[in-house]
């Protein structure tokens, strides 16, 4: 289906789109430069930062170890003054302490008020033990300062085979560093953490490094240090003001393999930024606004008088015309109107045409309709007549049927009485004449009157097979096969003996197959197709003739084989042998509805096929009939 | 005109979305709070370190809710536990962990106990204070009670102590008095002495060596945490004193053995914890711990490693917190690092305590006879 649209609104929203999506894409790529620029100036100053923080730290640990290279030097020498005189030089340390071989303070200098004193044990301090397993110096990683009570480092380095110098490093020191460098929000850049994932520095919250708190649990060291983003830029979230987020990258300095993160804070570095972004999507916004107001107004101007041409329409559709002249400022619509009223006024007078027209149309119309009555009522008169003619036909079929069938019955009695006839008027005449003699012995008498009575029961008897097969009423009813196609042939016996036509009948009595039939019809469609091979035997005087009989059955079917050695029936004619009133012999011999009956029989009645072929001998007539599975179970 | 509306309409909407589409996380907040700088950090630290592992293992998330722990230090110090107490309670988190020593925890107890659904957990306060009362108090460590120093006691007896001189932290009054005047009781009940003297450890160190070396005493008692024990008892030996010394639970740390050199050699302790444990699951967690921080655990990392495990083992049932406390006594029975841990009705629990002592720069368990 087609989906119906909105000419107004189609104008809307195209000129909306048409104004604002090239606008966006332009805004969307402009800004999204302008972001990609930002970020990679962002990268290369931070990386810089970076760079020159690492390259600090790492002197800021060079310069103490290289008080420990000096202490080595020069500790025997001059022993307290050197000590006091490192600490009050270098700044970047805040205790030194001199242990002997078995870790005890021997001598010390400290910035701080300090509980410790000469004869303290540090021998269980992983800063003496490291030393006496054999190293040379040793960085320690962030401890409990006994002294300041708050996180400090430590370098040890053995002086000489007495005495190891322990210099530690307040970690303010680290802080004080790390705070000079600042973003444009006055918010510290640089966060130093140890290998161990301890903070070392963090300026803004100084109380990380005293709680000696570790990145290990936040989001930064497991997205992004864990991962080896190094010298890489990445943005992540703020530890601890969620709603924020920082930018920047970290690397590793070369000493200590300590972290340096260089970060500022992203929505205050894109806040510029945000604000181009924010009036941008104001001014889409309000373009896309005026964009709908333009697109109304215009729409209203250019399509009202096409709504009034549309309501005209309207009207004309429903039949009303005026002649309403319509102004217009536009050149097209004005042209459309004119077109539209030239076009009213030709409908005006095609439709009068149409009037008259349609006028005679509908005389004609009636005119037809009644011929066309006229005709359809005599055709219905010559089918009926038709019909009539048909029924009469079929009726005139059935009776003919019905009297050749009488006919041939007669034939067949004759042909049974004929032989016990000859043979009783024989016998009688004989007991006459010997009687006339008399030489009519008692032997031979009886013996005539036993021929006249045997002759007779045959008679009877025939008679009452003939009787039996006219009076059989159209009923269906279980018969085997065999006995009523053995009736059948008593029938036609003497018919066949008197013209010498031998009938073979290889029918096998031992296997009775039951049938539901009407009786007398199976009967008749054998003594039928018997007669026909009868008759073409006689006909083409055929030498030895024979007609041969045989049944085969299955489950299903039982087949009766009919077969004559009568030459076969030419192929021209095979395919009409079972329509009605064809026939190939003369006209006082057949009218044509034996085989057209027996086929009406067995495809109707019985249920059954007929199949007739031309054999070596003959023809062979193949009656097929369904078997009904039930019979045998019964 | 209707189609039109709704276009500007939605594209507006749209840009707004875009503009302001900050994720609205669902998360439950747990507060933690402790001594986490200063010479009390120790403690916190460890406590601090071992929670979150615990949160660490499940990627601080419990049936896709995001945890997230908000650490707080109240540097030993009434006025800064106070504000941070008031912080939690301010932003409505409903769940705190802390404070590490009792002096701390009963600042939080006090505040939580006046709100109506929040729960405070400790790991390590043990002062009788908070014992046998059915609030909003829960906690893995053992009161400080007779039951708890019966072992204590025998050792005392066992040794023949009969001058027990005392220097005590009196920043950490709740614990220390709770420690002291439960022992005193029970020393004076089994026919032993009161104790000679009690000194402020913050006092000038000289005026304790003076004290001691003035007073008759068979034992130091020691109730302060690692670092101030350590140095005390450095500047004890430094002073040639030999008296046997005695430690609280409270310093039992790996700084303390540290700071202490051989001065600590043979300071005993009275635990429920033992560092040299060969249970499975201590094993386990020392493996975690090391391979997470590179240094060993102390007992107290365990204590709040199990606390933290028993806390998500209930919060994994559901993060209601009304009736947490009431589902954590329900189940009542939990597998701690070092054998189970049972609360009773209140929510306090009870563990067996044993004998160690420094060795060999490291803690170990002795007997003691009955």
């Amino acid at each position: 289906m087609f989906k119906i649209n909105s000419i107004k609104q189609n104008i809307v929203i195209y000129l909306i789109l048409f104004t604002t999506i090239p606008l966006i894409i332009a805004s969307s790529i402009t800004l999204y430069n302008a972001y990609e620029s930002k970020k990679e100036a962002l990268y290369n100053s931070h990386i810089q930062l970076l760079k020159q923080v690492e390259s600090d730290i790492d002197g800021i640990i060079e310069d103490i170890e290289n008080i420990g290279f000096y202490l080595q030097k020069n500790y025997q020498e001059r022993k307290k003054k050197i000590l006091t005189g490192l600490i009050q030089v270098e700044k970047n340390i805040g205790e030194i302490f001199i242990l002997d071989k078995n870790g005890i303070i021997k001598d010390f200098q400290t910035n701080f008020k300090s509980k410790l004193f000469i004869g303290y044990d540090l021998s269980n301090s992983k800063q003496f033990l490291e030393i006496k397993k054999g190293k040379n110096h040793y960085w320690s990683e962030v401890y409990l300062s006994t002294t300041t009570n708050d996180p400090v480092l430590s370098y040890s380095v053995k002086i000489d085979e007495d005495n190891i110098a322990i210099i530690v490093l307040d970690l303010n020191i680290l802080n004080r560093f790390a705070q000079k460098f600042r973003s444009g929000d006055n918010s510290t850049m640089v966060r130093i953490i140890d290998n161990h994932g301890v903070f070392l520095a963090n300026p803004d919250k100084k109380e990380f490094v005293l709680q000696r708190k570790s990145i290990l649990n936040l989001g930064l060291y497991k997205k992004f240090i864990a991962n080896d983003y190094k010298y890489k830029q990445f943005i992540f979230q703020n530890a601890t003001n969620k709603s924020r987020s920082n930018i920047g990258v970290y690397g590793v300095t070369q000493k200590l393999h300590w972290y340096v993160i260089v970060k500022e804070r992203y929505e205050y570095v894109f806040e510029t930024y945000f604000n181009i972004m924010y009036f941008l999507i104001m001014f889409i916004v309000l373009l896309i606004i005026l964009s709908a107001l333009v697109a109304v107004q215009l729409s209203k101007s250019i399509l009202r008088p096409l709504d009034e041409v549309s309501l005209k329409m309207e009207s004309i559709a429903q039949g009303e015309y005026t002649n309403e002249v319509y102004k217009n400022d536009y050149i097209e619509l004005k042209r459309l109107i004119e077109s539209f009223l030239l076009m009213q006024k030709e409908i005006e007078k095609r439709e009068n045409s149409l009037q008259a027209l349609n006028h005679n149309l509908e005389d004609k119309v009636k005119e037809k309709t009644l011929a066309l009555q006229t005709l359809n009522k005599n055709l219905q008169k010559k089918v009926e007549e038709e019909i009539s003619k048909n029924m009469e036909k079929e009726l005139h079929i059935l009776e003919s049927s019905k009297m050749i069938q009488m006919g041939e019955m007669i034939g067949n009695i004759a042909h049974q009485w004929r032989q016990p006839l000859s043979v009783i008027s024989t016998a009688a005449s004989g007991m006459k004449l010997q009687k006339e003699y008399n030489m009519l012995e008692d032997d031979k008498f009886y013996y005539y009157c036993n021929s006249i009575v045997e002759n007779s029961e045959y008679l009877s008897e025939t008679i009452d097979i003939f009787r039996n097969f006219i009076k059989e009423k159209k009923e269906k009813s279980v018969v085997v096969i065999q006995d009523r196609i053995d009736t059948s042939l008593k029938i036609v016996s003497s018919t066949l003996a008197s013209n010498h036509i031998k009938l073979i009948n290889n029918i096998d009595y031992t296997k009775p197959v039951k049938l539901v039939v009407v009786v007398g019809e199976l009967s008749q469609v054998i003594i039928n197709i018997i007669n026909n091979a009868k008759d073409i035997l006689i006909e083409r005087k055929i030498e030895n003739p024979w007609i041969k009989i045989d049944i085969l059955h299955d489950k299903k079917f039982v087949t009766i084989y009919i077969e004559d050695n009568g030459g076969g029936i030419p192929t021209n004619i095979l395919p009409k042998i079972f329509d009605p009133y064809f026939t190939t012999k003369h006209k006082s011999q057949g009218t044509g509805l034996g085989l057209h009956m027996s086929y009406k029989i067995i495809t109707e009645s019985l249920g059954g096929k007929v199949q007739v072929l031309n054999t070596q001998n003959g023809a062979l007539f193949k009656i097929i009939l369904p078997l009904d599975i039930n019979i045998d179970e019964n | 005109m209707k189609n039109i509306k709704i276009f500007i309409s939605l594209l507006i909407a749209c840009i707004f979305f875009i503009g302001c589409n900050e994720k609205n996380e669902d998360e439950l907040k747990i507060g933690f709070l402790a001594g986490l700088s200063g010479k009390y950090s120790a403690l916190g630290i460890d406590i601090r370190d071992g929670f979150l592992l615990a949160f660490d293992e499940i990627d601080y998330t419990i049936n896709e809710k995001k945890i997230r722990i908000i650490q707080k230090d109240d540097k030993q110090d009434k006025k800064e536990a106070q504000k941070v107490i008031e912080y939690f309670i301010k932003n409505d988190i409903k769940i705190i962990v802390g404070n590490a020593t009792s002096s701390m925890t009963k600042i939080s107890f006090d505040e939580v106990n006046k709100q109506k659904e929040m729960l405070l957990f400790s790991a390590t306060a043990s002062s009788n204070e908070f014992s046998s009362k059915d609030d909003n108090f829960l906690r893995t460590q053992v009161e400080s009670s007779a039951k708890r120093y019966k072992t204590l006691l025998n050792y005392v007896d066992s040794k023949g102590y009969e001058k027990i001189f005392v220097i005590y932290d009196s920043k950490n009054l709740s614990y220390a008095n709770g420690y002291l005047q439960v022992f005193q009781e029970m020393l004076v009940q089994s026919g032993g002495n009161k104790f000679v003297e009690a000194m402020d450890l913050n006092n000038n160190y000289e005026t304790i060596i003076d004290a001691l070396k003035t007073t008759k005493n068979d034992l130091i008692l020691i109730v302060g945490n690692s670092i101030d024990s350590a140095n005390i008892i450095q500047y004890i030996r430094h002073s040639k004193i030999t008296t046997d010394i005695l430690g609280s639970g409270w310093a039992k740390t790996t700084d303390f053995i540290t700071n202490g050199g051989k001065s600590v050699e043979g300071v005993v302790f009275s635990t429920g914890y033992d560092d040299n444990s060969k249970d499975k699951n201590f094993l386990e967690f020392v493996n975690k711990f090391e391979k997470k921080y590179k240094v060993k655990p102390s007992v107290f990392a365990a204590q709040g490693y199990e606390l933290g495990k028993i806390l998500i083992e209930n919060l994994l049932i559901s993060t209601e917190t009304k009736t947490l406390k009431s589902r954590i006594l329900q189940t009542s029975k939990y597998s701690g690092l070092q054998g189970d841990i049972i609360f009773d009705k209140y929510g306090d629990v009870d563990r067996d305590y044993f004998m160690m002592e420094v060795k060999n720069q490291s803690f170990e368990k002795i007997n003691v006879q009955n």
